[in-house]
């Protein structure tokens, strides 16, 4: 059997383990940079203790680390009043959804070897519904914390999952309205479609309204402040106030999962994908150019994070139906418009 | 694939019929997202990847969130446990039972069986989106139309009936 090392099947294995072990890594590198962005932003200097051997604190790198053994290691109670089976079961259905969603997004240029195409996206592209598989399976990370806030039997958890369910609801039908004027300009659901449509200009340009109301969203659906009701740490503690350890780092870890999906996406729709100018050029710059923008997407969920307050929850829902709503559909018209009688 | 099936089925029937048995609104809640999910899984065994997308945005998605959220609402833990007569019990089942054979009996007889054919243009791997929309946009352009004008309609009743009058 003399096979090159570069056939579809291996390189599916590859892309799939490479994914996985990447995205999960830039949660764990999320969860630092967030303390030491939030350090930063309030002139404190953040966890810069931990070291490698005793010696080695490269910026307190190590934390995530620590934190992971710590949770892991922690004694895993059960509360006497909690519903055991969904107590257990909700974490998990938080975690899957988060974690599978970044298979549709494509972070590379497609490349043809030996006359076989290979796409950088796990899911191949030619199932058509690339997009619809993120809305479908994004919209299940939202019962994990309904779930968790139901089955915790705390007046606060519950709270903080009622919030959830209604504000999940208001800001995906906003969300989804704008990217349905992104998916006219490509003329497909493909995400590999969207990309190469905006080769000559991001879509951020002509659809600026768009991408405003899908960043805002972005936020609301990834339970990010200043949306950030179900949890609201200093007034209701929220869903996940009776988890510890692994359980409450399931949570955390699919929080910072959807953040990293939910970048990607945004990167995908409005911000030209692995298109740059020069850099695209390669497989690996664009990929590069790829992780470039997911990074400074990523930090600005950091950054307005520390800089705004939470929204009060009458605000949020003005803000959703009132607000969000009608300026998706205003693009929507627009963009619908120019491509009946301008394009 | 036949597998997949099997324990799809399996799966979506079972939890179809927990959403009954179970005695709290929020698990019977729960149950009915998990037989959605299942069926949407079936979906994909057909190779409609559209039609099972839809399945989990709309009603996995977006209607079981809202059950979900009116159940909370009205904070109902545990149904009352109902009186009932148990020949009134055994009635209905045997009536029930009676009721699936029978829509068994007529799809089999029925010209659905024989027309999957024409059926399969919205399945496959490629184009299916295109193809819905087609048929949906062309051919049923009409009902269609019908239809979200009677969706509209029924909206704007709920907002009036459930406003308050001032």
């Amino acid at each position: 059997m003399m096979e090159s090392l570069l056939n579809p099947q291996t390189f599916m294995v590859f892309k799939v383990v490479v994914v996985f072990i990447s995205v999960l890594t830039l949660v764990a590198l999320a969860t630092w940079a967030e303390r030491r962005g939030a350090a930063f932003i309030q002139d404190r200097v953040g966890p810069n203790r931990v070291a490698f051997f005793g010696k080695i604190r490269i910026f307190g790198l190590g934390q995530p680390l620590a934190d992971g053994l710590k949770l892991f290691f922690k004694e895993d109670l059960f509360p006497l009043h909690v519903d055991r089976v969904l107590y257990v079961i909700a974490p998990i259905i938080s975690f899957i959804p988060a974690t599978m969603t970044f298979a549709a997004i494509p972070f590379g240029k497609p490349f043809v070897k030996d006359g076989v195409q290979y796409y950088l996206s796990i899911l191949p592209p030619d199932t058509n519904i690339g997009i619809l598989y993120i809305f479908a399976l994004a919209g299940m990370g939202v019962y994990g914390i309904i779930v968790g806030g139901w089955a915790s039997n705390n007046k606060w958890s519950m709270l903080g999952a009622m919030r959830a369910s209604a504000q999940v609801i208001s800001y995906e039908l906003a969300m989804t309205l704008a990217v349905v004027g992104v998916v006219l300009s490509a003329g497909s659901l493909r995400l590999d479609k969207i990309i190469e449509a905006q080769s000559g200009m991001w879509n951020v340009v002509p659809q600026f309204l768009g991408a405003i109301v899908f960043f805002v969203s972005m936020f609301a659906e990834t339970n990010r402040l200043p949306f950030d009701f179900a949890e609201g740490e200093s007034e209701i503690i929220g869903y996940h106030t009776e988890y510890m350890s692994m359980k409450f780092s399931m949570f955390f870890l699919a929080e910072y999962a959807n953040m990293v999906t939910a970048s990607g996406l945004f990167v995908v729709l409005y911000l030209g994908g692995w298109h740059f100018p020069y850099l695209d050029k390669t497989v690996a710059g664009s990929i590069i150019a790829f992780v470039i923008k997911l990074l400074v997407v990523l930090w600005s969920f950091i950054w307005i994070r520390w800089t705004l307050p939470r929204f009060r929850y009458d605000q949020l829902m003005r803000l959703g139906w009132k607000i969000m709503l009608p300026l998706s559909l205003i693009n929507l018209v627009i963009v619908a418009l120019f491509y009946a009688y301008g394009g | 694939m036949q597998l997949a099936f099997w324990i799809l089925s399996f799966i979506a029937v079972f939890a179809a019929v927990m959403v009954i048995l179970s005695d709290r609104p929020i698990v019977s809640g729960l149950f009915l997202l998990l037989s959605f999910t299942a069926i949407s899984g079936i979906y994909l065994t057909l190779a409609a990847p559209f039609i099972a997308a839809m399945q989990l945005v709309v009603y996995a998605g977006a209607i079981i969130v809202l059950f979900l959220f009116v159940i909370m609402l009205l904070n109902q833990h545990r149904e009352a446990p109902s009186k009932r007569n148990k020949f009134i019990t055994f009635v209905s089942v045997l009536g029930a039972i009676l009721i699936g054979v029978l829509i068994y009996i007529s799809l089999l007889k029925s010209k659905i069986l024989l027309s999957y054919t024409k059926m399969s243009a919205v399945g496959g791997m490629k184009n299916n989106v295109e193809t819905l929309s087609v048929v949906m946009f062309g051919k049923y352009f009409i009902p269609f139309e019908l239809i979200s004008i009677l969706l509209l309609a029924a909206m704007v009743a709920a907002v009036f009936l459930s406003k308050k009058r001032v």
